[in-house]
């Protein structure tokens, strides 16, 4: 409970005053702080570019926040790791990012999926944070199905 | 949970008051029967009571039967009901019962007033006279089949209830019994306080018949109420848990204690039993006692049927 | 006088008491089906995944209006321990009893048992719309339908499509194959093959309701008494 207090008290704030000053402002919300994360967008303009929620300034999170730190990369071996089924980083690892903030009840709560899918795939396999709204958000009752006979299927 | 709305209820408000006003109109006629053959015989029409009697029982079932069909989801087509018939379907025998009872009891109407109505003709419409005269003949028969329908009406209300396997409660065999004499008493009631309405003695000889009578029927429906909840908890199960939950908790529970057991059984004894005793017996004493019986047994009626939906087997 | 009254009240008691006990006595022994198909389903919960691809289908082909559904899948749990967890699916929907009480209890005859096919069927127009056989569903899937003011309920398809010669729209829908349906009557068919190697249960026997949709039990999560 706290941690959602700790994001949606700065977050409502943050929507209340860009919503405010939108006009007089345009030019410097144009660009989101996230985006403005000179060692990683010099090269990920265009895969790069982070529009979602996570991305909102209150929250104050970085590239590096998700997917660990540069080191040696590109060249060299590093902790980087990448969220998607083709990732090489092992779903566990990759679950286990998002549940540095994300605890297992509220996302229980929110759907009762989450408790039976958590240790078999990875969370990208559902959800994107890089685009401006997340697929999975609003999705139908049939798409909904039609998203469990993808991997369910006694065919 | 909301004592009107929650999950699994079916039947609301409007069926109680069906049941309740078809168990008077038994009650009530059956009463007028009583009086007229034991204590008042011709001259029964000039009675209040009987009047009374006379004038609640058609009035209610129409009433009741009004209540019933405005509450189809489909209220024009209720003639289907009456067209199409299931000999297995307790609420279809019992739409046969109300039909045959309401054609007896408009022939027993005529039959107990029949000297007024004949007044009335004073010699005009030879033919509808020459009918009256062979209706009053076959009065006997009439008195006979009425009570027997009027019986089956009161335990009508009951069985259809008890019917219901879905709920442990309502399917109890102590329940149509228990309708039957709430049925009985709440007709005695509502005849009394008509009655004395109607300007009848409240110290008359029908007060005196009809009193004697409702203490035992209030004391059977204290003993079936009785049984009633004690067989469901000796039953265990899920009969246990909704007999519990009806006379155990919440607003049903005081429905229960203060308005059923206390205001609608106990009170009334209590009265009949002092005029008994004192034999002063004025207008406020009847009229009240009848309202708490009439306002017990309208109470009982909800109650069966709202907390006997809580609970699924 | 006063003796043949006596003799007439015995007399119309009689006749009274024997002709309801006759229709009960009648409604208990059920006559011999005749030789009709028998449909039965069964819902293997050890295959349900609760993705609801069957009521979403359900409702499409029967065109049943939002509000009302003619079956669910109900969802029990979270059973065990975070990462480790289960869920139970149960469907709800008519049990397609034999001695079905909605049947009984339904004054116009309206709720019926199709002796072509053994479904319990509702001949909306014959519905008056008392509810007597929402109440007596023991199983609590009856409702009104908001469009056709009938009650209504899962037939199977029977209307629509088992009289294309296709299975209900929920089995086919199942992407896990959770659903079999069939003639209980047919020793091949698969139906009866499922029943007879996969222990299953049935809900609510004790009601004496014979009720011909068939489970088999998930085996997940914690024994509950």
């Amino acid at each position: 409970m706290s941690r959602i207090d700790r994001f949606s008290v700065p977050l409502l704030v943050s929507v209340l005053v860009l919503g405010s000053y939108s006009a007089a402002v345009t030019a410097a919300t144009a660009e989101l702080k996230i985006n403005q994360n000179k060692q990683c967008i010099m090269c990920h303009k265009r895969n790069g570019k982070m529009f979602g929620l996570h991305a909102n300034d209150a929250l104050d999170l970085t590239c590096q926040n998700c997917h660990g730190e540069k080191t040696g990369h590109p060249r060299k071996a590093s902790e980087l790791i990448g969220f998607a089924t083709k990732s090489v980083a092992k779903s566990a690892d990759q679950t286990a990012v998002c549940l540095q903030c994300h605890d297992v009840e509220t996302l229980s709560q929110a759907d009762w999926t989450h408790d039976v899918h958590s240790n078999k795939v990875n969370c990208a396999s559902c959800h994107q944070l890089h685009p401006e709204v997340d697929p999975i958000i609003g999705v139908t009752a049939p798409e909904r199905s039609e998203m469990c006979r993808d991997c369910h299927s006694a065919n | 949970m909301s004592p009107f709305h929650f999950d699994g209820l079916v039947w609301h408000w409007p069926i109680a008051i069906y049941l309740f006003l078809a168990g008077v109109s038994a009650g009530a006629i059956s009463f007028a029967i009583l009086l007229k053959h034991f204590k008042l015989g011709k001259d029964a029409y000039k009675s209040g009571f009987i009047q009374a009697a006379c004038i609640i029982a058609p009035l209610a079932v129409f009433a009741g039967l009004g209540i019933l069909v405005l509450d189809l989801t489909k209220p024009f087509d209720f003639w289907k009901i009456l067209v199409f018939y299931n000999s297995t379907s307790v609420m279809s025998v019992g739409v046969a019962v109300l039909m045959i009872y309401q054609l007896i009891l408009f022939a027993w109407l005529i039959c107990v007033f029949k000297e007024p109505v004949l007044n009335w003709c004073n010699g005009r419409w030879p033919l509808l006279i020459r009918l009256l005269n062979a209706l009053v003949k076959h009065e006997p028969s009439i008195t006979g089949f009425l009570a027997i329908f009027a019986l089956s009406l009161g335990a009508y209300t009951g069985f259809l209830l008890s019917a219901l396997t879905t709920y442990p409660m309502l399917n109890n065999p102590v329940l149509p019994l228990l309708f039957l004499i709430s049925g009985l008493s709440s007709g005695a009631a509502g005849t009394l306080l008509g009655g004395v309405l109607l300007k009848g003695d409240p110290d008359g000889k029908e007060v005196h018949f009809i009193h004697n009578i409702e203490i035992p029927i209030i004391l059977v429906e204290m003993v079936l109420l009785f049984t009633f909840f004690i067989g469901l908890i000796l039953s265990g199960g899920q009969s246990k848990i909704a007999a519990m939950r009806a006379i155990g908790e919440g607003f049903w529970g005081w429905v229960f204690w203060g308005g059923i057991v206390v205001l609608g059984l106990s009170l009334p004894l209590a009265f009949n039993l002092f005029m008994k005793a004192s034999s002063k017996r004025k207008f406020s004493y009847v009229a009240i006692t009848a309202s708490c019986s009439l306002i017990g047994v309208l109470l009982l009626r909800n109650f069966i049927l709202y907390t006997g939906q809580m609970t699924v087997a | 006088m006063k003796n043949s009254r006596r003799l007439f009240l015995k007399s119309a008691c009689a006749v009274v008491v024997g002709a309801s006990g006759y229709t009960i006595a009648k409604s208990s022994t059920e006559s011999v089906e005749m030789d009709g198909k028998k449909y039965a389903l069964v819902h293997d919960e050890t295959k349900c995944i609760g993705c609801d691809a069957c009521s979403i289908a359900c409702r499409e082909v029967n065109q049943v209006p939002e509000g009302v559904s003619r079956l669910e899948i109900e969802r029990e749990g979270p059973y065990g321990e975070y990462p480790e967890q289960y869920f139970r699916f149960t469907r709800k929907s008519c049990q397609q009893c034999e001695d079905a009480p909605c049947v009984k209890v339904c004054p116009t005859g309206a709720a019926y048992k199709d002796p072509e096919t053994g479904i319990v069927s509702v001949n909306s127009w014959k519905c008056v719309g008392c509810q007597y056989c929402i109440a007596a569903c023991p199983y609590q899937v009856r409702f009104i339908n908001p469009v056709t003011h009938a009650a209504d309920k899962c037939d199977f398809c029977k209307e629509t499509r088992l009289k294309e010669g296709r299975l209900p729209a929920c089995v086919s829908a199942c992407p896990t194959q959770a659903l079999t349906f069939g003639d209980l009557k047919d020793p091949d068919s698969n139906l009866v093959k499922v029943l007879k190697t996969a222990p299953n249960y049935r809900s609510k026997t004790e009601l004496g309701t014979r009720p011909k949709v068939f489970r088999i039990a998930s085996q997940e999560g914690d024994i509950t008494l």
